[in-house]
């Protein structure tokens, strides 16, 4: 869709007729040929001498070209821009619950995969999974993995990548060693009370021997039917095993018949196929997510119509004059390396680019046409061939008042603009409300003990969380990362769009989940970069309310080697406490954000981080088209030529 | 007339003084711009092959142009024959008309002497070429060329040295030092000359250097006009006729051949240094006026002169004068 964002500019049209109605007549004074028989000339010509003033008039197809030019240059003004429909957040989505059995069957190495190796069959499920995943771009997921009981590990998310990354952590008997199938299917009612779905689809992963479900699996899924709820049933594993470890294909074949869902086989394509077709039948619903509308600058297209369409015409000219004569050549090399310190001034700042650089070559020509026309201009070399070199010298009268800055200069300086603006000049990112724009940031959250400190209500911990949240909401769709520490650090949540996920996470942490006692903020800072590496530069926010003093030497030492920008937000009053985390801030050279009553503190990271480090290979990264600037320029430019007289000399060989 | 003389001093007042050596020094340097006293001083030596006297080569341009040879009456007795229609009826024999009863008339054969005046524009109109020369080079050489030729026949040469505000007069004299006078004054009215020196053209000076040599020359002169005939008119031609009737008159006529035509080149713009003029030369039509006006009038003149029994000697800038000047007088070379 092309629409434009100054459509007002478009009053400039007529500009023109004031500039050709107002501004006096350009009278060139032009070195002309002192001659005994100028009276002669005069009357054959029927033209009367004028006092070195001559008004150049273009012919028609000049004042054409001309305001064609000039249009191009309103609606390049006019800024037009193409708004890409918002493709990537209005494609259907539909919610999907896949519930991953790890029980302690799972284990069981009876599966034989593609490749025909013999694995265990959570190997299998994450095969299946990873396959699966890889389908379901753009729909969301969320995961329960259930053993002794279920939990979520994952809810609603459109990052698969997450959900990809967090199957892969998934072990064995992660969370108990039984089967609480029934439970599973309960707990994905439960999460889709919470979803707006029409359709609701639950893929259960398991080997289906029910061993610690409250609810019996067929139970469950008569529940699940009642709330239109289908369950599409896989079976992992051998079905000749016996004992604890046997599938119990049946179970699953009646839940997922009851619930009108299908039942398939992991190792067999076929039946998955199935399912997956099914899938891709299911009513979709749009995604209430801000719509994402991207849009291009093409102000460089009427611009480079415009150059096109001036160059032809001077081109034109050039060719028009029915003498040729043979002309010792000058250098050309003169004038381009008049070019010379534009090249050089583009190596500065070294952020500086061309977004379309070969536009750039548009230059040679232009350049080339440039210097040929002020040759032809040039007084001497019209006479070139009629009067003698060493006469002629001595007989050009009139000197060339508008020399300096005439049209000839300004077609020169437009050109090199208008080829510039077209090349699209570059040097800082778009400071665009899209989350692809805004960078990274992994929060760095010490789940000690200490935080559980009521000091600061409800917990010091609580507070961070609150405080993670509203930061969440301020950057709206950035991508984030959780790390937790204590004793030990770990990755809770790798980087992802989905704030629901993180803030889910967040509030999850609790120091009783924590396996080692202690304080390894330097490991969790290396963790953080490594998460703000793969999701393309960011900084670090950094929860703490202690720094310990045997990390100080590991701190110092990452710092050297990392340049990421951290910022340290203790969920602390002022106090020796704070005091000291200042302090020991230092040694990484992190930024203090103090604990504010209100949002201030949040909005005051969200805005140091929208820009932090943005050193990433995000291929999704834009330029902000600063060119456009440059069309005001070059309509004011263009506008001179619609003052009478004022155009580039027509060269010899033009007719009135 | 007199602001242009003020003009003209004003000019003058501020080039004089060492300035004008300098400006003579550099001027000399730039051969076919400027006319350059040792150069002039040096055609004597190519002052030859030509000649003014009545007796001419058989493709001279002045050969036949003498009804007689005796201009006015000649010293030398050579026969007394029948009278003939045109005889001037002051040389009828009275004495031997009687005795035969037919009228006789006696003639006389050499011109005693023929002192040349030369006639040298050096205006600014002059100040152009296009090839090789600039007319007023042209016309100083010519001069030149001239002087020196009358010197070696042994006659006495004068010359009106005249440009936009004034005639430089030198009286005809029988020797080395009245060419050199004549030379100096030419070089140096020639060094004058620029586009640049806001100096105006004045038709009306033709006019009166004819005047003035009417009344210097008053009969039995050759009389050299070295000139584009700028600022011809009605009252000219009635002054050539006086001057012819008592006196031989020889027109050199300096033309460029831009002048006589232009080429195709498209827009030019054309100067009289100050005002411009920005004709379209690929016009044919115009091209064709242009060609035609300037062969038309110089035509017309050619007849006028002719009728006066003054022959023209079209002199090219494009060319070497001595090598022109040869070829149309002194044919006999070929």
């Amino acid at each position: 869709m092309l629409t434009l964002a100054y459509p007002w500019l478009l009053v400039l049209l007529p500009l023109p007729l004031l500039v050709w109605w107002l501004v006096p007549a350009r009278r060139e004074t032009r070195q002309g040929l002192v001659v005994p028989f100028l009276a002669r000339l005069a009357e054959q010509s029927g033209q009367h001498p004028l006092k070195g003033a001559v008004i150049l008039r273009g012919g028609w197809w000049r004042w054409l070209a001309v305001c064609f030019c000039w249009i191009c240059a309103v609606f390049a003004l006019a800024r037009p821009q193409i708004i890409e429909p918002p493709v990537t957040k209005e494609i259907p989505v539909r919610d999907l619950v896949l519930a991953v059995d790890l029980s302690g069957s799972m284990a069981t190495k009876d599966f034989k995969n593609a490749s025909g190796q013999t694995v265990d069959r959570l190997t299998a499920v994450k095969e299946v999974l990873d396959a699966f995943l890889a389908k379901r771009q753009g729909d969301r997921v969320a995961l329960i993995f259930f053993g002794s009981a279920p939990f979520v590990q994952v809810p609603f998310t459109e990052d698969l990548k997450v959900c990809r990354q967090l199957m892969d952590e998934a072990e064995v008997s992660m969370a108990g060693p039984q089967t609480a199938f029934g439970d599973a299917i309960g707990l994905a009612i439960n999460l889709f009370d919470r979803s707006e779905a029409k359709e609701r689809v639950l893929i259960v992963l398991t080997d289906g021997n029910d061993t610690a479900s409250q609810v019996p699996p067929l139970k469950a899924a008569q529940i699940a039917k009642d709330k239109g709820i289908t369950i599409h049933t896989v079976a992992v594993g051998d079905p000749r095993a016996v004992g604890e470890d046997a599938l119990d294909e049946n179970t699953l074949k009646q839940v997922a018949s009851t619930t009108g869902g299908l039942y398939a086989h992991a190792a067999d394509t076929q039946q998955l196929d199935e399912i997956y077709s099914h899938l891709d039948k299911l009513e979709t619903r749009k995604a209430q997510t801000i719509s994402h509308r991207p849009r291009h600058d093409i102000y460089w297209w009427p611009l480079a119509a415009a150059l096109m369409v001036s160059m032809l015409l001077h081109i034109g000219q050039l060719l028009r004059p029915k003498i040729s004569r043979r002309v010792k050549a000058e250098s050309p090399g003169r004038v381009l390396a008049s070019f010379a310190p534009f090249s050089l001034a583009a190596l500065w700042p070294l952020s500086f680019h061309f977004i379309r650089p070969a536009w750039l070559l548009a230059l040679a020509p232009a350049a080339l046409l440039w210097w040929l026309l002020r040759r032809r201009n040039d007084a001497k070399q019209l006479w070139r061939g009629i009067v003698a070199p060493h006469l002629l010298t001595h007989l050009l009268g009139g000197e060339e008042k508008n020399s300096h800055l005439g049209p000839l200069e300004f077609i020169g300086l437009g050109w090199l603009l208008t080829v510039v603006a077209i090349a699209g000049p570059t040097w800082k990112q778009e400071p665009a409300p899209f989350a692809d724009d805004v960078a990274a940031i992994a929060i760095v959250v010490k789940v000690s003990p200490s935080m559980t400190t009521e000091d600061v209500q409800p917990s010091r911990l609580a507070r961070a969380t609150d405080k993670i949240h509203d930061l969440l909401k301020e950057r709206g769709a950035a991508k984030t990362s959780l790390i937790a520490y204590a004793g030990s650090a770990h990755v809770v949540m790798p980087p992802t769009k989905d704030s629901g996920i993180i803030d889910t996470f967040a509030r999850a942490l609790d120091p009783k989940i924590m396996p080692v006692v202690g304080d390894v903020a330097a490991e969790a800072l290396k963790l953080a970069d490594q998460a703000l590496v793969e999701a393309g530069g960011g900084s670090i926010l950094w929860i703490t309310d202690s720094i310990a003093a045997e990390q100080k030497a590991p701190l110092s030492s990452w710092r050297k080697s990392s340049s990421t920008a951290v910022r340290l937000l203790p969920p602390l009053f002022p106090g020796p406490e704070l005091d000291a985390v200042i302090t020991g801030a230092r040694t990484v050279n992190a930024s203090v954000v103090r604990l504010a009553a209100d949002d201030t503190d949040i909005r005051e990271l969200a805005s140091a981080s929208k820009f932090a480090s943005a050193s990433g290979g995000d291929t999704n990264r834009r330029w902000a088209e600063s060119g456009y600037w440059l069309t005001p320029m070059i309509a004011a430019l263009l506008l001179l030529f619609f003052r009478e007289g004022w155009m580039v000399p027509v060269p010899r060989g033009m007719t009135r | 007339m007199s602001t242009l003389e003020e003009n003209s001093t004003d000019r003058q007042g501020m080039n004089s003084g060492p300035s004008r050596s300098d400006r003579s020094a550099v001027r000399t340097a730039l051969p076919g711009v400027y006319a350059s006293l040792p150069d002039l001083v040096a055609s004597q030596r190519r002052a030859s092959g030509f000649s003014f006297l009545p007796r001419q080569p058989i493709h001279s341009l002045l050969a036949g142009r003498h009804a007689s040879r005796l201009r006015g009456r000649g010293l030398n007795f050579e026969e007394i024959r029948r009278y003939q229609m045109g005889d001037d009826i002051r040389q009828i024999d009275w004495k031997v008309t009687a005795r035969t009863r037919k009228t006789h008339s006696r003639v006389f054969t050499e011109e005693r002497e023929r002192t040349t005046l030369l006639l040298v524009d050096q205006r600014i109109t002059m100040f152009f070429g296009s090839v090789k020369n600039m007319k007023s080079v042209t016309a100083a050489e010519a001069a030149a060329l001239s002087a020196w030729r009358v010197l070696a026949q042994k006659d006495r040469v004068g010359a009106l040295v005249f440009n936009d505000s004034k005639i430089e007069e030198i009286r005809p004299q029988r020797s080395q030092a009245t060419v050199m006078r004549i030379l100096h004054a030419i070089v140096e009215q020639n060094h004058e000359l620029s586009v640049t020196g806001g100096t105006q053209a004045n038709p009306g000076m033709f006019n009166e250097v004819l005047r003035h040599c009417d009344r210097l020359a008053k009969h039995d002169v050759l009389i050299c006009i070295i000139s584009d005939a700028y600022g011809h008119d009605e009252q000219s031609r009635q002054l050539l006729t006086r001057i012819a009737w008592h006196n031989d008159v020889l027109f050199a006529f300096i033309h460029d051949p831009l002048e006589v035509e232009l080429p195709a080149a498209g827009r030019l713009v054309f100067s009289d240094g100050r005002q411009q003029l920005e004709v379209d030369t690929n016009n044919r039509g115009f091209r064709e006026r242009f060609r035609a006006t300037f062969a038309e009038e110089r035509a017309a003149g050619r007849k006028f002169l002719l009728q006066r029994v003054t022959p023209v000697l079209p002199l090219s800038t494009s060319e070497d004068v001595a090598e022109q000047v040869r070829r149309q007088l002194g044919a006999r070379l070929r």
